[in-house]
Order: structure tokens, then sequence, then C-alpha cells
């Protein structure tokens, strides 16, 4: 399933595996979309990210700063949980400390499948500039399992955007089999 | 009749919690919806950085200040730079002065705006958030042209300031200012005469000036109360005495006059800002400081005004290149101890409400 | 702060006669005379362990023992009326064998700030708390015990308050050795 640009200026059309070119725009002038239903569960899912919030630290004002009105987040379908329960991914916004890690740990367990990480800024994650203090985990990759990194002490909204991009490539891909690492 | 059997009930919120702004738990026990006791834990967000700071260089030690409170960092850059150069006796240039008032004040206005939003927020109002925020981002973008940096800013220097303004941007603040003026008008009309806003927030939370005094509370917490104590005006630093603005204090010390002083403490520091914007002098921003700063032995405590009170510095130094203990008085962590206080026999739905407005950053609680 | 290191500064005021006294010191020494002779003409002389100027700054280091009862006559009597904490530190001077306590009050009747200090020995530190006189110290003690290691009797709630309380070790110590 890939997004098309017709020459013509023509409205854009979806190539589906297996049929020509006739017939794919054909099935998209009717709005019938052909895939696996993985394929289709990622594409929709990609699109309707819920991420948790859980903005421990600096990293936090900008995932705000992102959600608010400049930036606005809304229209990736990226809406701000406040509930695990709720939530597809969890974006690791700051500082992971000693005392922090099994809270971030039940957190994610309490998530309900299919979930991903991101870990924004360098705290989260490889400990950023407090990588030295006793009191701080050394990423947030010691705890849960992490997909995607953002750099930056802290990421701007667009890197953050970016990254959040990466993710639905990644979901995306991986619906299709493909190994993302 | 029979009676009705009531239990006492421990409610737990936080650390991962919208509301509690960063990673605060407050363990509350109820009774029914009255509050009986209330017991804050913090440390989730103790990165240790006075340990640090005693294995750092002074110039080393500014970034850490920036992400302690992160929404006010200008502030803290100004407590470091200005505890170190009173220990040393360092000369400030006057452009860097104006600049640094320039940036300090326009950094209280960021945070209250922060403070506006994120409140409002919390107390169910979905719209004056975007509209901080889309000022705030104005601010934002101002000191992402003069210091490069988004947050964290790492603007100021021991003896001035690390950048000069670049071409056009003391106008554009002055601009900025005209803007934000009409943008107050619109807030005040958006929430301050807001019913519902008003039965959430008035005699809500009250304590008196002997209360916060005893608390050691600082800032609009203390202002709140009617008690005139800005560390601008009674202990004079930089260069405040030449502006000419006022204390804000409130009269009854509820939420909604931590929430009015909040409001007019913007005005005032848009009247700082144009005062300096249009003051400054032309010429270096660095003074001449020795290549590697050496505090001479002693212990030396100042403190500036913070966008949320008292940010005080305690530095012991062996005469050395890096300090032998740092301590930070933040104010955020002193204003929290009131919580258990103002919240004893209130209703559940006051939480939020008194919690917001005691306005605490975690960074700086924790450190 | 050590003897050797401040001493000189505070002296260098008073004796060096041909130059002119620096009126922010003359005026710091007024205010350091005025306290410790109300300190000292309530408890005696063998409460104060050092009185000195830090910078401009009047210092006094309090004995252990009446540590609570200095800082309680401080706030209450109403011509010093220190009744504002402003910040509270603990500091550990290892080479010279023990813990300092640095507590910072500001008066609004004399409008003067005052530091006070005690110290106790690294061997069993332990120093009276004066949480019952200011409740804006108790999470300032609290934090000391907590880093510090420095136990304050009296106080409602010696528990850590940023490290885990199975944590080991006080992090401020300048022994303690910063595991990965």
């Amino acid at each position: 399933m890939e997004m098309t640009k017709d020459t013509n200026q023509q409205p854009a059309y979806m190539q589906f595996e297996g049929f020509s070119e006739e017939e794919s725009k054909e099935l998209s002038k009717a709005g019938i979309i052909v895939g696996t239903l993985e394929q289709i569960k990622g594409w929709a899912r990609s699109n309707s990210l819920w991420p948790l919030t859980f903005a421990t630290a600096c990293c936090g004002i900008e995932m705000m700063g992102t959600g608010a009105a400049n930036y606005d987040l809304d229209r990736f379908g990226i809406i701000f949980r406040a509930s695990p329960r709720q939530a597809d991914c969890i974006i690791i916004a700051g500082t992971i400390t000693k005392k922090m890690a099994p809270i971030l740990k039940r957190l994610y367990d309490q998530m309900p499948e299919p979930k991903w990480v991101v870990a924004m800024g360098s705290c989260a994650t490889a400990g950023g500039p407090y990588v030295r203090a006793y009191s701080v985990v050394k990423g947030a990759d010691q705890v849960i399992p992490v997909d995607v990194y953002i750099p930056g002490c802290p990421p701007s909204p667009p890197a953050l955007i970016y990254g959040l991009n990466k993710l639905q490539d990644k979901i995306r891909l991986e619906a299709k089999g493909k190994k993302v690492r | 009749m029979a009676e009705i059997r009531t239990e006492e009930l421990l409610m737990n919120i936080g650390p991962q919690h919208p509301s509690t702004h960063g990673v605060l738990r407050v363990v509350v026990k109820v009774d029914g919806e009255i509050i009986r006791d209330v017991e804050p834990v913090v440390g989730y967000l103790h990165r240790g950085t006075e340990k640090l700071a005693e294995d750092l260089q002074y110039t080393q030690i500014i970034p850490y200040t920036d992400r302690m409170d992160y929404l006010a960092s200008m502030i803290n850059n100004h407590a470091i730079v200005n505890a170190v150069e009173r220990a040393m006796d360092l000369q400030v240039p006057e452009r860097a002065e104006h600049l640094r008032v320039i940036v300090v004040e326009l950094n209280r206005i960021a945070s209250h705006l922060v403070f506006l939003g994120t409140y409002l927020l919390d107390l169910g109002a979905m719209s004056p958030f975007l509209y901080a925020f889309a000022n705030r981002e104005k601010i934002i973008d101002m000191f992402n042209r003069i210091s490069g940096a988004r947050l964290t800013f790492n603007y100021m220097r021991v003896g001035g300031v690390k950048w000069d303004a670049p071409e056009g941007w003391v106008q554009d603040v002055l601009d900025f200012i005209a803007h934000l003026r009409k943008e107050m008008n619109m807030f005040h009309e958006l929430v301050s005469g807001n019913e519902i806003f008003l039965e959430r927030v008035k005699g809500v939370g009250i304590y008196d000036a002997d209360t916060a005094l005893n608390y050691g509370l600082s800032g609009i917490n203390l202002r709140a109360t009617g008690f005139n104590w800005d560390l601008r005006k009674n202990k004079p630093y930089s260069i405040y005495d030449r502006f000419d603005f006022n204390v804000i204090v409130g009269e009854k010390g509820d939420c909604y006059d931590r929430y009015v002083c909040h409001m007019s403490e913007i005005v005032e520091s848009m009247k700082i800002v144009e005062q300096a914007a249009q003051q400054i002098p032309d010429g270096p921003v660095m003074g001449k400081v020795p290549k590697i700063l050496r505090v001479p032995a002693g212990e030396y405590y100042s403190a500036v005004e913070g966008a949320r009170g008292e940010l005080g510095l305690y530095i012991v130094s062996e005469g050395k290149d890096k300090p032998y203990r740092m301590k930070w008085r933040r104010p955020s962590f002193v204003n929290l101890q009131i919580l258990p206080k103002l919240l004893e026999g209130q209703t559940m739905s006051n939480l939020i409400a008194v919690l917001g407005a005691v306005d605490i950053v975690l960074g700086e609680v924790d450190a | 702060m050590s003897e050797e290191t401040k001493a000189p500064e505070a002296t260098k005021a008073t004796e060096e006669t041909p130059e002119p006294v620096d009126p922010r010191i003359e005026k710091a020494n007024g205010q350091l005379e005025l306290v410790k002779s109300k300190v000292v003409a309530k408890f005696g002389e063998e409460v104060i362990e050092e009185a000195l100027l830090a910078k401009f700054q009047p210092t006094l280091v309090i004995q252990n023992e009446r540590w609570a009862d200095v800082v309680e006559f401080l706030k209450v009597t109403d011509e010093l009326g220190f009744v504002y904490p402003e910040a509270m530190a603990g500091t550990d001077h290892m080479a010279k064998g023990y813990f300092e306590v640095y507590l910072y009050l500001h008066s609004f009747v004399l409008d003067m700030d005052l530091a006070v200090k005690v110290r106790t020995g690294r061997e069993e530190p332990s120093i009276p708390s004066v949480t019952h006189l200011f409740s804006g110290v108790n999470w300032e003690e609290r934090e000391i015990f907590d880093l510090l290691g420095v136990p304050f009797t009296g106080h409602p709630d010696m528990r850590r308050i940023m490290l885990e309380d199975h944590w080991q070790g006080h992090p401020l110590r300048k022994d303690y050795v910063v595991k990965d």
C-alpha cells in the first residue's frame, strides 16, 4: 500500500500489491482499501497514537508545547491520555530516577498491547547530563524496551514530531512483517 | 434508621498524574469527600544536582541550573552568576545587565503564562492553555534567537552574558510587549470574571502572613497574603533599583489572590522589560573575568527573586575552581510544605485547585 | 567555613586602620555585635562558639546542646524578631571532622539577615530540631538527614525524603562513593 500522486494532478490513489495500476485506481475511486488485516491495523494504529503523558522533567514542557496550539500534535491523531489503560504508546519525557523506575515499569505493564515506547531527550536515552548522578537511571531502556530515541536536551517540538513520525513508520513497516530496529 | 457506616480511605495521587505538574505523589486520607490528612511524597525527580556541582567548575554548573526550574531557566542562570559575581566582586557591563533584566523578566512572564494555562487546565478550562502557550511560544522564539535554545538556555555567564542580542531583537521585544498587553485583556475577559472559575478558587486555601512566614514561603505565595516582600525591592540586586515597578500583594491569601498576583505580576514584568529595552546602552556584554573562576574561600548566601519565590544559593568555597558545597534554596520545595495544612478539612475537589495555585515545579522541588 | 580561611578577612576590616573601613563591613559588624550581646546576655559566653563576618554576613556558630534554645530566643525576642527562615543547608567538613548545619534567618524588625550555624561530630551526629519553631524547616531538616545523615532530635517525621527508604549511605558526605 503506497500513496502515489498521479502526474495529471488527479486525486491520489493507492497502489495495492498484486493489482495493476488501473485496478488500483478503480479500487481507490470506489473507496476500497485492499491489504492484509495486519497492514490495515498498522495503518489505523499509526494514525491514532494515543501517548500516555509521562512528563517527568524539562522535556515534559516541550511535550506540552508540542501538544499546544503552535505545533498541534492532534493533526497526527496523537492525543495525550492521562491513564495507561487508554494509551498505546508512552513518551518518556525526562529523567528517570531510581525511585521512579519501578513506577515506569508498572505503568508500562498496565498498558494494553500493542504498545510502543518513545524515549524523549538525552536523559531518557542515556542519562543525559545526569549520567554521573547517584540517583539517576542511565537510560529508560534499562527499565523497559524503547522503540524510538529522540536526541536533544530537550528535543525541540519538530524533533519530537519527527520522532513520532518515525514511530508511525515503524508501526506500518512492522505490520508488513519487516523487522525494524 | 440504621447508622451509615463510614470509613477512612487512603487515596494515592501520582506520581504519574496530569495535575501534579510532574512527578509529585500525594497520599490523601479521605473521609467521604473530606480530606483528613495529606502527605506529599517528593523525590521522584531527585537527580543529585548538588552532588554533581561539587565536581564541576562554576561555568559548568550553569547548564544544570537550567534544568532545575525549567520553566524559568533564565532566572536560575541569574541566581548562580549573581552569587558568584557577588562573592568575587566582579563588575558586569551595563549592556549585559540590561539584557539580563530583559530575559529574566520575559522568562518570568513565560513562567506565569504556563502557570495560568496549566492551572486553568487543571480546573477544567481547556482553551486558556492554548492561548497561554501560543503567547509563551513567542517568548521562547525570542529566547531561541538570543541564546540558541528553546528551554535550557545556558545564556548567562559569570561577568556578563554569552551572546549579544541579534539585530532588531530589542525592538521585537518591545513589539511583543505591546502585543501581550492586548492579549492580557483577552485573558481577563476569558477567565477573570468567569463564575465557575471564581467559585472554584475564591475562599479556597486561605492562610495568613504569619503562617506564610513561619513556613518560609516566598514569592507570590507570600505576597498573596498581603505581605510586601519582593527581593527585587527589599534586597536589590542587579540593576532592579533603577526601574519603576510595583510589588503586587494580595488581600486574603486564597487561591484567587494567587491567580490575580500572577496576572498582575505579568503586567509589572512587562513594565520592567519595556524600561530596560528602552534604556539599553551599547557596549560589551562580557566583563573582565579571570579565565578560571576561583571563588575566594568562605561561604556565601545570595538570593534572587525567582518566578516562584526566593531562589537562593549557598556556596561554601575553599578557594578552588570548584565549589566545596553548593546548596540551592529552592522556592518550590519550601512552598510545597504548606500543602497538608491548606488541605486539611477541605473537600477532595479542592485538592487540585489548591495544589495548582501553590505553583510548583518538580525539577526544583527535587533538584 | 573554616577559622583559618575566614578569620583573616574579619580581622582585616577592624585592624587595618589607615584604609577607610568599608561601610558595609562596619554596618555588619554593628549588627553582629548587637545580636551577639543579646544572646550572650541571655545564655552566657560559652553558647557562642564563634562569631564572625562571612564577607558582609553576620554569622554565629552556636553550641550544639543549646541550638534550639538560642534559635527560639532569636525568634521570640521582640527586639530581635528573626521570624523568617530563609534557607537551611548542611555541609560535610570531612577534613575538620564535623558536619555543619547552616540556618539563614531574616528579621523584619532589624531589617537584617543572620546566619546561625551548629556543628556536630561525624561520629554519631545529632542536632536538636527547630521544626517546632519554624514549620518551614521541616523538609529542609529531612533533606539534610537524607543526604547528609544528620538526624535531628525532636523532629516529628525523621524519614528520608528524596531517596528510597532502603537507600544505603548519604550522598552528600564527602566519603560517599557514587556507584553505578
